[in-house]
């Protein structure tokens, strides 16, 4: 049996990690994979509290946490596709059209 | 065994993210959050919860890599200077990041202390039989409005897809 702290630190460093690629890089793609890998760390966090905390509820709201972030993924693409449509890049820091 | 498990599982998936955070090409990128998938669904059965895993690849393995995958070869990107890779602001966000992850590890840690009875979830495996039993059981009695919410949630997110992809009337177009 592996202790729960080591799961909370897998769990912390993948998400510090992802948190890192939102912040650095340019690219929407990857700033889009970044949250699927933070959205995947606190898959790990619930699922190893609900499993050494002995109550089902974490499972249960890690499977509404992967349709959700499925469904961000979907519509998170779809927005840039629009939008590479219309501008021909994915740079995040030339999307200014709401900037005042 | 399964702390070797653990920890090969463990740096794999740490690897595959940072790798994933600084690869040169895209679909490299794509590949590397794949295999972190598939690591972090190893590392849900070494929590012996298996119907999380299953979904985990089938939905995030599976279809949300496919989706991503068909978005770089729509937007055909061409590889990216290093200059042209990073914000500005890196080594900052590196550091405040840094900063986050000692902060998180103290806070959080001492309380995985307090958790360690598997006793409950033990026993009721053993009278429904296994994981996805005990899943199904779960979200069909106690968590069945928020299951309805989340199938809505998706179907909002279906027609909003469908929306966004259409192409623009050539009247707006013109403008």
């Amino acid at each position: 049996m592996i202790p729960l702290p080591l799961y909370l630190i897998l769990s912390a460093a993948l998400f510090i990690i992802g948190l890192v690629g939102v912040l650095t890089r340019r690219n929407i793609v990857i700033i889009l994979m970044c949250i699927e890998m933070m959205l995947n760390a606190v898959l790990i966090n619930l699922t190893a509290f609900s499993v050494n905390g002995g109550n089902l509820s974490g499972q249960i709201f890690a499977i509404f946490v992967i349709s959700i972030s499925a469904a961000e993924a979907a519509v998170g693409l779809s927005i840039l596709l629009v939008y590479y449509r219309q501008h021909r890049s994915v740079k995040v820091d030339e999307m200014n059209l709401m900037k005042w | 065994m399964t702390l070797l498990t653990f920890a090969i599982l463990a740096f794999l998936s740490v690897l595959a993210a940072i790798m994933m955070i600084t690869a040169r090409k895209i679909v490299f990128s794509v590949f590397w959050l794949l295999l972190s998938f598939f690591t972090t669904a190893c590392i849900l059965l070494l929590l012996k919860a298996e119907f999380l895993a299953v979904v985990q690849i089938l939905v995030n393995a599976g279809a949300v890599i496919i989706s991503f995958l068909f978005v770089v070869i729509l937007i055909n990107l061409r590889e990216e200077p290093k200059n042209e890779r990073y914000h500005q602001q890196t080594k900052w966000a590196v550091l405040v990041s840094a900063i986050l992850f000692v902060l998180v590890g103290l806070l959080l840690v001492p309380q995985g202390r307090y958790y360690t009875s598997e006793g409950m979830i033990a026993s009721e495996l053993v009278k429904w039989g296994g994981n996805s039993e005990l899943v199904a059981k779960y979200l069909f009695s106690d968590y069945i409005l928020p299951f309805e919410v989340v199938a809505l949630v998706l179907l909002v997110a279906i027609i909003g897809v469908v929306v966004l992809a259409k192409k623009m009337p050539p009247k707006q177009k013109a403008e």
